[in-house]
C-alpha cells in the first residue's frame, strides 16, 4: 500500500515526460546522419566492450570474495547502467544524440525532477532495507541506481548544451 | 586536417553551420566535423554540400 503512491508520481512523472517530450511538429520523423550512425556504432561498440570488462570483474571478484558488501543481482544491474551511461555519454558528447537539440531539451525539467524523485527515494529505500538486507541487492539499491543515472545524463546534457551553446556563439 | 576551403565558401555564402547542415540535411556538429577535419564524409554528402555552396568538389575537397 505504501507503494502505490510512489508509483502514481512515477507515472504522472513520466507522462510529463512523454508530453513535453512532443513538439509542435512531433510527427516529424528524424534521422541520424552518416556521421551520427557511425557515431552510434562506435556508442554500442563501447557499451558493450565495457559490459564483457565489468562482468569480467565482478565475476573475478565472486570468485576470490563471498563476503563482498553487494550480491550478483546488485552487480549485473551496476553493469547494466553502466553500459546504458557509456552509450548514452558518448552519443551525448559526440552530437549524435536528438534529444539534445530537440526533444530531450524540453523535458529536461522533468527528467531532472524524476532523478531528484528516484534520489530521495533510493537512499530513503537503501537506508530502510540495507540493514536486514545486510548488504547491498537489487532489491535494495535499483531506485538509488536509476536516480544516479538519470542525475549523470542530465548533468551531461547541460554540459554539452553549454558547450554547444559557446560553439554556436 | 581543416577544410578551410569549406569554411571560406559557407562564409562566402553567409551561412551559419545550422543552415549549411539544414540545407544539406545533416546535423550541424556534422558540419562542424568536416570543417574540422575530424569526419570523411561520404562521397554523397560532399556532392550535397557542393551543390549548396555552387561549388565542385575540387573546390572544396580536393588537396593539392
Amino acid at each position: 500500500m505504501n507503494l502505490l503512491l510512489p508509483i502514481i508520481v512515477l507515472f504522472v512523472l513520466i507522462l510529463l515526460i512523454a508530453v513535453s517530450a512532443k513538439d509542435k511538429n512531433g510527427n516529424k520523423k528524424q534521422e541520424y546522419d552518416e556521421r551520427q550512425k557511425m557515431i552510434l556504432n562506435e556508442a554500442w561498440r563501447r557499451a558493450g566492450l565495457t559490459g564483457i570488462v565489468l562482468n569480467l570483474v565482478f565475476a573475478m571478484a565472486f570468485a576470490w570474495s563471498s563476503s563482498l558488501p553487494f550480491d550478483a543481482s546488485f552487480a549485473f544491474t551496476v553493469v547494466c547502467y553502466i553500459c546504458c551511461l557509456v552509450y548514452a555519454l558518448y552519443s551525448i558528447f559526440h552530437g549524435a544524440y536528438f534529444g539534445i537539440h530537440n526533444r530531450w531539451k524540453r523535458s529536461i525539467p522533468a527528467i531532472s525532477i524524476l532523478a531528484v524523485f528516484e534520489l530521495i527515494a533510493g537512499i530513503i529505500q537503501i537506508k530502510r532495507d540495507y540493514v536486514q538486507d545486510d548488504r547491498l541487492t537489487l532489491m535494495n539499491s535499483s531506485t538509488l541506481m536509476i536516480g544516479i543515472t538519470f542525475t549523470i545524463i542530465v548533468i551531461c546534457v547541460l554540459i554539452e548544451e553549454v558547450r554547444e551553446r559557446k560553439e554556436n556563439g | 586536417m581543416k577544410n578551410l576551403k569549406l569554411k571560406s565558401a559557407r562564409a562566402a555564402k553567409d551561412l551559419t553551420q545550422q543552415q549549411l547542415a539544414d540545407i544539406v540535411g545533416v546535423s550541424r556538429q556534422t558540419i562542424n566535423a568536416i570543417e574540422k577535419g575530424d569526419y570523411n564524409p561520404s562521397i554523397s554528402l560532399c556532392i550535397r554540400i557542393c551543390k549548396a555552396l555552387d561549388k565542385t568538389l575540387n573546390d572544396l575537397f580536393w588537396e593539392k
